[in-house]
């Protein structure tokens, strides 16, 4: 078990580093990226540019500045993120503070969004595998074909529309910089953004629970469950319910990484000033560390989900056992 | 409930699926009887609708699957029109079924512990460590080797015999009056076959239950069963003391199905025998529904269908010859 996670950690750095190098080069050698220029606003002939240029280090060897980048990297405190290399070319602040500024409002859409999903689609998809072909099928259904659909941007765009604009009972986009993240939820800021997030990701919820609800129904252990005597809510709660865990926490456990990395078109629909609206305007602007900082603080996010969910299969799922021949 | 009345009373029972081509009936007029501690065999091919018949007293057909007519009574109480609550209170504490297959009827993510409380906690008011108590003293009556830890584990790390007896540790925990059992070792090695026969003999005349076994296996409705139903195409075909009918067969069908038992002790010579052809889906309302498959079938097995008759004492057949078939063929008068 040790031996295995020990491997899933080794295996995670390599994606970091594979993450890292291509983000690095890709606005490395991108001609709108000169930091020298970002910071002074200079001509390259101006002494302030030269300056700046020896003191970023934009002259010494490719492997030189990427070391640098990647140091920052190595989730250690005082090493990660460290703000000589990680901080945004437009603004000076450092990428550490920048992402704790930002957190609580990712946060806050991502927890409310998810917890709103599984409460609407956990009971939609359960009901609608119990009872195939009925009426509360046929709306699941159609739940999930909007829900493919629907790109989140046209959604975002068309509450707002109707909501704010017409009908005036919604808050408009953005949230006002004296307002905390907390204050933002009870204003209802987050609401649409909520109701977008539902139907962004809700579909495969619905999905998943209908066809697994509706195949273990049928399975010879609910079979014996009746037999037994067990009641019918007993029955879907402990033992339908129960068999599809595995599958729904899988993709839980993703979406919450996402969510948490930034979810970057909902934030920059409804302007909301978190981690994956930072992230966009930083590769607007070509601002390197800000870049690297985000990318990095993402890939993590995904390969701990994948640690994490590796080590919950072991509680979700008796027959799970790491051997040492599994990856 | 008259205490009195016998724990199973089948009277006219019709089962059929509903398929896109129409109803297909499983089970065709089906009227049995089970005695109070009586072990009841049912024999017959696959498709025979043996299954059905447990599942149907059990309450726990399919969807598509109907009861068309008939009764179902249990100790006088009619299942059929009893509500899902009564009959929620009866399944698996009064009547209790044993499955096929131990490892796909368990639930592999909960413990068998586990499962075997819920059976108890399901249908009598204790705690759970009572519970707990009772789980544990079962699987030790069902000869389950350190029983308290066997508790602990889950389905997968059983063998299958330690499964099936789990199953029949589960079913029998609350000590039920009626036992339905589908193929209980089909899924076993034949070494634990026997074992676990033994072990469910063992603990249904403890607690005196009566029992429906249903088989393919002929060899083991002769060894453990005191009344024989021989099941062929939805229908009972034959019926009599397991007895009598390995005495004197009285139907062309259970004889053949005599002769196609592959004896241990005998070696074989030639080709195994066996009964050519396979039951009909849709048996014809005017004819015999084996006389495609039958050698002694006359003019009048076409024409006019059987009913299920006395033809000796406490020896029902449902074949127009029974009375000069011997077993071995027909004699002529």
């Amino acid at each position: 078990m040790l031996w295995f996670l020990l491997r899933r950690v080794v295996f995670g750095a390599l994606v970091l580093f594979a993450v890292s190098v291509l983000t690095f080069l890709m606005y490395f050698k991108l001609p709108a990226g000169d930091p020298a220029r970002m910071i002074t606003r200079k001509p390259t002939e101006s002494r302030e540019y030269q300056l700046a240029r020896e003191r970023l280090g934009l002259d010494d060897p490719i492997l030189v500045q990427y070391a640098r980048f990647a140091r920052g990297m190595i989730p250690l405190p005082g090493l990660f993120l460290d703000e000589d290399v990680y901080f945004s070319y437009q603004s000076n602040i450092a990428v550490k503070d920048e992402l704790l500024l930002r957190a609580p409002y990712t946060i806050a859409l991502g927890v409310g969004g998810v917890v709103l999903t599984l409460l609407i689609t956990v009971p939609l998809g359960v009901a609608a595998g119990l009872r195939p072909r009925s009426r509360t099928d046929s709306t699941a259904g159609a739940f999930v074909l909007a829900s493919i659909s629907i790109p989140p941007f046209w959604l975002g765009g068309l509450l707002l529309f109707v909501f704010w604009f017409k009908l005036g009972i919604a808050p408009s986009s953005g949230i006002p910089a004296s307002e905390s993240a907390w204050e933002a939820v009870l204003a209802g800021r987050f609401i649409l953004p909520w109701i977008t997030t539902v139907v962004a990701l809700g579909a495969i919820y619905v999905q998943l629970l209908r066809s697994e609800v509706s195949e273990v129904m049928g399975s010879d252990y609910v079979r014996t469950a009746r037999a037994k005597g067990v009641p019918r809510r007993r029955i879907v709660v402990r033992h339908v319910v129960r068999g599809s865990l595995s599958s729904v926490v899988t993709v839980l456990a993703y979406d919450v990484a996402t969510v948490v990395a930034g979810a970057v078109v909902i934030e920059t629909v409804f302007n909301i000033p978190g981690i994956g609206r930072y992230a966009v305007e930083a590769v607007t602007a070509s601002d390197l560390p800000v870049v690297m900082g985000t990318t990095v603080v993402f890939a993590v996010a995904i390969v701990v989900t994948g640690i994490v969910l590796d080590v919950a299969y072991l509680y979700l799922d008796p027959r799970v056992r790491y051997g040492e021949g599994s990856i | 409930m008259s205490p009195g009345a016998s724990p199973l009373e089948i009277d006219g029972l019709s089962v059929s699926f509903r398929t896109p081509e129409g109803l297909v009936p499983a089970v065709r007029d089906v009227s049995l009887r089970v005695a109070e501690g009586q072990r009841v065999g049912v024999v017959g091919e696959s498709g025979s609708g043996k299954s059905t018949l447990l599942l149907a007293v059990m309450g726990l057909l399919d969807h598509g699957v109907v009861i068309e007519g008939g009764s179902i009574l249990y100790r006088g109480r009619d299942l059929r029109s009893s509500s899902a609550e009564e009959l929620r209170r009866l399944q698996g504490s009064e009547i209790v079924m044993v499955f096929q297959d131990p490892l796909t009827s368990l639930h592999p993510l909960h413990t068998v512990g586990w499962q075997i409380e819920e059976a108890i906690t399901c249908h009598r008011d204790v705690g759970k460590a009572e519970a707990r108590r009772i789980a544990v003293s079962a699987l030790r009556d069902v000869g389950l080797p350190e029983a308290a830890r066997r508790a602990r584990q889950y389905p997968h790390e059983l063998s299958g015999g330690m499964r099936q007896r789990v199953m029949i540790a589960m079913a029998l925990a609350l000590r039920p009056s009626l036992i339905l059992a589908d193929e209980p070792t089909t899924a076993l090695d034949v070494t634990v076959q026997a074992q676990v026969l033994d072990l469910l003999e063992d603990v249904r005349s403890e607690i005196g239950a009566a029992v429906v076994l249903v088989t393919h296996d002929l060899a083991v409705i002769a060894q453990r069963t005191d009344r024989t139903v021989v099941m062929y195409a939805g229908s009972i075909v034959e019926e009599s003391s397991t007895a009598r009918i390995f005495r004197r067969p009285r139907h062309p069908y259970t004889a053949a199905l005599m002769e196609s038992l592959v004896r241990h002790d005998v070696r074989p010579v030639g080709e195994l025998p066996f009964i050519p052809g396979a039951p009909p889906a849709f048996p014809p309302p005017e004819a015999c529904s084996f006389a495609p498959r039958c050698r002694y079938a006359e003019e009048l097995c076409w024409t006019v269908a059987p009913p299920l008759r006395i033809v000796d004492s406490d020896h029902r057949s449902a074949c127009h010859l029974a009375e000069s078939f011997d077993g071995e063929g027909v004699r002529t008068k």
